[in-house]
């Protein structure tokens, strides 16, 4: 199964959870079970400001990125940058 | 593995600019001249705080000469909570807005209040001076700090927690379990000053809103989209009625990711029916653009005898300015990213202030950040009585290191640049005399991906035109030009690249993040791809065969062959001309290393420090233009010295900037350094595929850390404050 890992501060939805794993073809996939088990937390991470990281790449197709079973999903800071 | 070989890549070619750049022929924002153009002034707060009890325009109005006056009552209306998101995070529109023009509160001295549209710029500036602000002044707070502390003067009603916009927090493993495992526990405090990017050309726009709706505006700007996108919601369009064509740009650094004038202009076009230009003097820029945080950060760190971190935790207060959106999330990212971690916790806030609101300056957060950490390190090899880079690489983060926020490192060169400034002739030389010190520091920056777009059109003489939407501020033109040549087999000279407004070629992203080389360029590789794969139809097509090989510049099959340029003259008769466009929006960015050494002298008496030697080392990934890489790491390095040792915002206690301009902000000349030497380490990046590396911005990390630590070397002080000027050294 995929792992997601929730970031520090949208772990008080989670019990204090650092991670959780679970099944799905795709982020939105492992999304819908994440959701199922924390009502309410794809909010927390569905947001503008923080991208998706699968498998250590932030991907540019956010919920619709395929994922393997053995995959790693971070929700992280968007960088932009200044030069 | 081996190391492909180029022709193009890797070469110094002349940039494709140069000549428009040397001979002043190439068109700034304020070169622009138009039919019936005429000029704005913009109003701003002499008050750092206060509250706008009436605005009357009325004197202004009526100056003979004056077209238009508006004020924030011009924006069209919207919810006070609508969000604008531009793919790079999302912002409330009436901060983007109130940025723009104050609407109810000034937040900081040079506000933007008001703007006027005249028949030249003495009109304006004197119509400016006659509109009439009312304002109950109101107590301000200036640092990080002292916003957060009880009592402290409220900026925005709507924050939940007082004047700390956001929070960001990281935890990894088990930090007092780290802690209890070491034998030496280093912490330390320190200070940095708001800084700004120090672009020689000032902000720019000039915009015409057409009778039938559409707006065309001329700007400086690091990304002609994001301008767009960023006026239209402002004044609340759809984006196709805007087109943003990029003028050149002198300099940005991520000062000109941000909109300022461009909607104000618009605004004063619809009212006066004319286009207006706005130009911004340097004071304006100063104190109406967006700089970059002060901030406090702390740091802890033990280790073991033998130099391994084994905990680390860090604190830190950013000052956002006027509106949220501070630094401090990238600042907390990097500020252990150098290191192989296992047990760490960040906190980070970003905090408002009565200041400008802050903008991206080059790895925006991470020098601040960077400066604590470097700092401690030093202080703790020089504990162990260890070599500070051998303990940077007992320590240095590497392929599969997880960073603090959470992904794990793909292919990186932090081992490697460390162990070329080991190596380096300048870190194996004796110091010059006493009250000298040699100071090392390393740095990390991201790369982002984002969209880009680019067309290729092959012309019958054989050279290729070349549409991309990419500012160029450091010699993107050459280093996307190169690229394209690469893939088809020509000369740099060969293609000609052309930057055009958003309404001529496809989706871009800005130039930042590093981010112009890698994903321009991969736009450009992929188009140039698909020129290869049409050329080669034509040329099977001209020879009556199925297959047609393609290398060096020559296309071949069953003993036939045309070089590029003689199959490019014959595109007519074998179908008609060849153009084609890629458009990307990538993974496989590759972050960038970065280290400094620096050797300097400090007079005893005066507390004055001369940088002595300085020797820049990066990780390009591949260095598409050798000279441009060493440009950047030149101009990074540059700007650190002077963020470490000279400037500051002096702000008095009513929050009013005393030193806004170039003769009393204190940056760096070509008289105050030495020639920066470099040396380019390339660990090739598996996303790219020539191995790009983004280099514009890990550079300008290392050289806060990296001349404190010289300091503390030439003067037996640790100090806690940036700058680093004399009267810091002396203590005064």
């Amino acid at each position: 199964m995929a792992t997601v890992f929730f970031p520090t501060l949208v772990r008080q939805q989670t019990g204090g959870l650092a991670h959780i794993e679970v099944s799905g073809s795709t982020v939105g996939e492992l999304l819908l079970a994440v959701e199922a088990r924390f009502p309410g937390i794809s909010k927390h991470l569905l947001r503008p400001n923080l991208a998706i990281s699968v498998d250590d790449e932030v991907t540019p197709l956010g919920v619709l990125e395929p994922v393997r079973p053995d995959s790693e999903v971070h929700f992280i800071a968007a960088i932009s940058g200044g030069k | 593995m081996s190391t492909p070989t180029y022709n193009v890549i890797g070469t110094r070619p002349i940039r494709h600019d140069g000549a428009d750049k040397v001979t002043g022929r190439a068109l700034y924002g304020a070169d622009l001249q138009l039919a019936r153009l005429v000029h704005g002034a913009i109003l701003r707060s002499p008050h750092a705080h206060a509250r706008i009890l009436r605005i009357d325009t009325s004197k202004a109005e009526a100056l003979p000469g004056v077209f238009a006056v508006v004020t924030a009552a011009d924006f069209p209306p919207a919810p006070a909570d609508k969000i604008v998101d531009f793919g790079e995070g999302d912002t409330l529109l009436s901060s983007l807005r109130g940025n723009i023009l104050a609407s109810g509160k000034v937040l900081y001295s040079g506000h933007a209040v008001a703007a006027v549209a005249a028949v030249n710029a003495h009109v304006a500036a004197e119509a400016a001076a006659l509109i009439d602000v009312e304002y109950e002044v109101l107590p301000c707070v200036l640092t990080a700090p002292a916003a957060m502390a009880p009592g402290a003067p409220i900026l925005h009603d709507h924050l939940p927690n007082g004047n700390i916009a956001e929070t960001v927090r990281y935890e990894m493993g088990d930090l007092a379990a780290g802690f209890a495992q070491a034998s030496l526990i280093v912490e330390r405090e320190l200070d940095t000053a708001t800084v700004h990017q120090g672009y020689i050309e000032p902000q720019n726009a000039t915009a015409f809103w057409s009778t039938d709706g559409r707006i065309q505006i001329w700007c400086s700007t690091q990304g002609s989209f994001v301008a767009r996108d960023a006026t239209a919601a402002v004044l609340d369009l759809p984006v196709s009625h805007v087109k943003v064509t990029p003028m050149e740009i002198g300099g940005g650094f991520g000062g000109k990711i941000n909109v300022y004038l461009e909607p104000v202009a618009a605004l004063l076009s619809k009212k006066a029916g004319r286009p207006v230009k706005l130009v911004m003097s340097r004071r304006d820029v100063f104190t109406g653009t967006g700089p970059t945080p002060g901030s406090r950060v702390r740091v802890k760190i033990g280790v073991n005898p033998e130099g391994k971190i084994t905990a680390a935790q860090a604190w830190l207060a950013y000052e956002a300015g006027a509106y949220p959106g501070a630094m401090v999330v990238p600042g907390a990212m990097t500020v252990f990213a150098c290191y192989d971690i296992e047990n760490i916790l960040i906190e980070g806030y970003d905090v408002v202030v009565n200041k400008p609101s802050t903008a991206a300056y080059r790895a925006p957060g991470a020098p601040n950040s960077a400066l604590a950490t470097e700092t401690v390190l030093d202080e703790i090899a020089e504990k162990l009585g260890l070599d500070p880079l051998t303990l940077r690489l007992r320590n240095a983060a590497h392929e599969g290191t997880r960073r603090a926020d959470g992904p794990r490192y793909k292919r990186i060169g932090c081992v490697e640049v460390l162990e070329a400034m080991q190596a380096s002739p300048h870190y194996n030389a004796p110091l010059p005399g006493p009250h000298c010190g040699r100071g090392v520091a390393i740095g990390f920056w991201f790369n982002v991906g984002l969209p880009s777009s680019a067309t290729l059109s092959v012309n019958a003489d054989g050279t290729v035109n070349l549409i991309e939407g990419s500012t160029d501020i450091g010699g993107s033109r050459a280093s996307l030009a190169m690229q394209a040549a690469e893939v088809l087999g020509l000369r740099a000279e060969d293609i000609h690249p052309t930057v055009v407004d958003t309404d001529s070629v496809g989706y871009t992203g800005v130039t930042g993040g590093s981010r112009t080389t890698f994903s321009t360029g991969l736009a450009v590789h992929d188009a140039a791809q698909l020129v290869i794969a049409q050329m080669k139809a034509r040329a099977a097509r001209l020879w009556a065969v199925d297959h047609v090989d393609f290398a060096n510049g020559v296309f071949s099959a069953n003993g036939n062959s045309l070089s590029f340029a003689e199959l490019a003259a014959q595109l007519g008769a074998t179908g008609g001309p060849v153009s084609c466009s890629a458009t990307v929006n990538p993974k496989g960015v590759g972050g960038s290393f970065a280290g400094l050494i620096t050797d300097l002298h400090v007079d005893p008496e005066t507390g004055k420090t001369t940088v002595l030697r300085v020797t820049s080392v990066q990780d390009a990934g591949k260095a598409i233009h050798p000279a441009y890489v060493e440009g950047q790491m030149q101009g990074g390095t540059a700007q650190g010295l002077g963020w470490a040792l000279n400037e500051e915002y002096f702000m008095d206690a009513d929050g009013d900037m005393r030193n806004g301009s170039y003769l009393d902000y204190r940056m760096p000349t070509a008289l105050d350094l030495p020639m920066i030497e470099t040396i380019i380490v390339e660990v090739p990046n598996p996303g790219h595929p020539f191995g790009v590396r983004g280099v514009g911005e890990a550079n300008i990390v290392p050289p806060l850390p990296s001349v404190a630590n010289a300091l503390y070397r030439a003067t037996g002080k640790r100090l806690n404050r940036v700058p680093m000027n004399p009267a810091t050294i002396l203590g005064l």
